[in-house]
């Protein structure tokens, strides 16, 4: 074989005829390497397409986790609170302008007045207040009786009393 | 071009490097596809898909053996899918393994009808005797790549040797 670099023939082997394939043999090759070639990824372009496609996937699952990790930690949370004026007791003022002030104060703002204990302690003070104007009219109708008098303190402190309660839920 | 060169072309895919490689081994690898297989049709085949697969597989070339050596290696697995089972070769009549063919090879018998008597050999016989006379393949060697017993690799090989010498013997009293 004189094209054979390994050539290990015995000399007879060496004179027996040598055959040449058509040219038809190599078109055939050649044709189906370029159809290959065509259709052919390469393996190191998968390797690295994979490995570009999977460098992105972990990048945005790390971009995505670390902002997921951001939000939680650092919550910024937005709320609106309506304010209205508080109540304060102004010591000058008379039991009943503080009175007429919760009134106004309820209609503004019914949903405190709602509340069971305002609405208790609210009642407790309808009460006191009638009694009280009940006892102020006997007293201006009447010789202040010392009895009434001491009845009618009583009911004016049990009112400051309620007052200041009701303040203090408000 | 160098056969690393041609190497290194064939692995990027360089047409004219496979061309070149292909120039360089195509009428060895031919012969011997045609001898193996007694058939020109039969050995194109073989030697197309050879070259398909020496392209194909280049990379994997580890140069532990030469180029021809690994593009012969993958023809002969080609080839054999030509056969007919090689385990179902008949074992034959052994003659001495050691009697050497240029011993009884007369020099008067043209290289032409030799190859001749070649080509009649049974399939086994003719694989047998291509492979370890001609290409020089040992015994060991033959039966790896046939998946054979060494002991068929022999038998066949004997049995190639007396047919050819009574063929040869034949031919010289007509």
């Amino acid at each position: 074989m004189k094209d054979n670099p390994e050539n290990k023939q015995p000399k007879w082997a060496q004179n027996l005829p040598q055959y040449t394939p058509p040219a038809s043999s190599w078109e055939v090759i050649e044709s189906e390497l370029r159809r290959t070639k065509s259709v052919r990824f390469e393996p190191r372009a998968w390797w690295l397409a994979a490995a570009s496609v999977a460098l992105v996937v972990l990048v945005v699952g790390v971009f995505g986790w670390w902002t997921t990790q951001q939000t939680n930690t650092e919550k910024i949370t937005y709320s609106e609170e309506k304010l209205t004026k508080p109540l304060t007791i102004n010591a000058s003022q008379s039991l009943e302008s503080q009175s007429a002030q919760i009134e106004a104060y309820c209609i503004k703002r019914a949903d405190v007045c709602q509340k069971p204990e305002f609405k208790n302690l609210k009642q407790q003070l309808d009460q006191l207040n009638a009694a009280h104007q009940e006892l102020k009219t006997v007293i201006e109708t009447y010789n202040p009786d010392p009895n009434l008098v001491a009845q009618f303190v009583q009911i004016d402190s049990d009112r400051t009393d309620v007052l200041r309660k009701i303040f203090e839920e408000i | 071009m160098s056969e690393s060169e041609l190497i290194t072309g064939c692995e990027a895919g360089n047409g004219i490097a496979q061309r070149v490689l292909y120039d360089r081994y195509k009428t060895a690898m031919y012969t011997l596809a045609y001898r193996l297989t007694g058939d020109f049709d039969d050995a194109n085949d073989v030697l197309q898909d050879t070259f398909l697969e020496v392209f194909k597989k280049i990379g994997q070339f580890r140069q532990e053996a030469t180029l021809g050596a690994w593009i012969k290696a993958i023809l002969v697995r080609k080839a054999k899918r030509k056969f007919k089972e090689p385990k179902n070769w008949v074992l034959m009549d052994e003659l001495p393994s050691d009697a050497r063919v240029e011993d009884w090879l007369s020099e008067s018998i043209g290289a032409e009808a030799l190859e001749r008597h070649i080509l009649t050999l049974p399939e086994g016989a003719r694989t047998v005797f291509c492979l370890i006379e001609i290409e020089g393949y040992a015994h060991a060697e033959v039966a790896q790549m046939l998946g054979v017993s060494e002991g068929t690799s022999k038998s066949q090989l004997s049995y190639a040797k007396k047919k050819l010498k009574y063929a040869i013997g034949q031919s010289h009293e007509r």
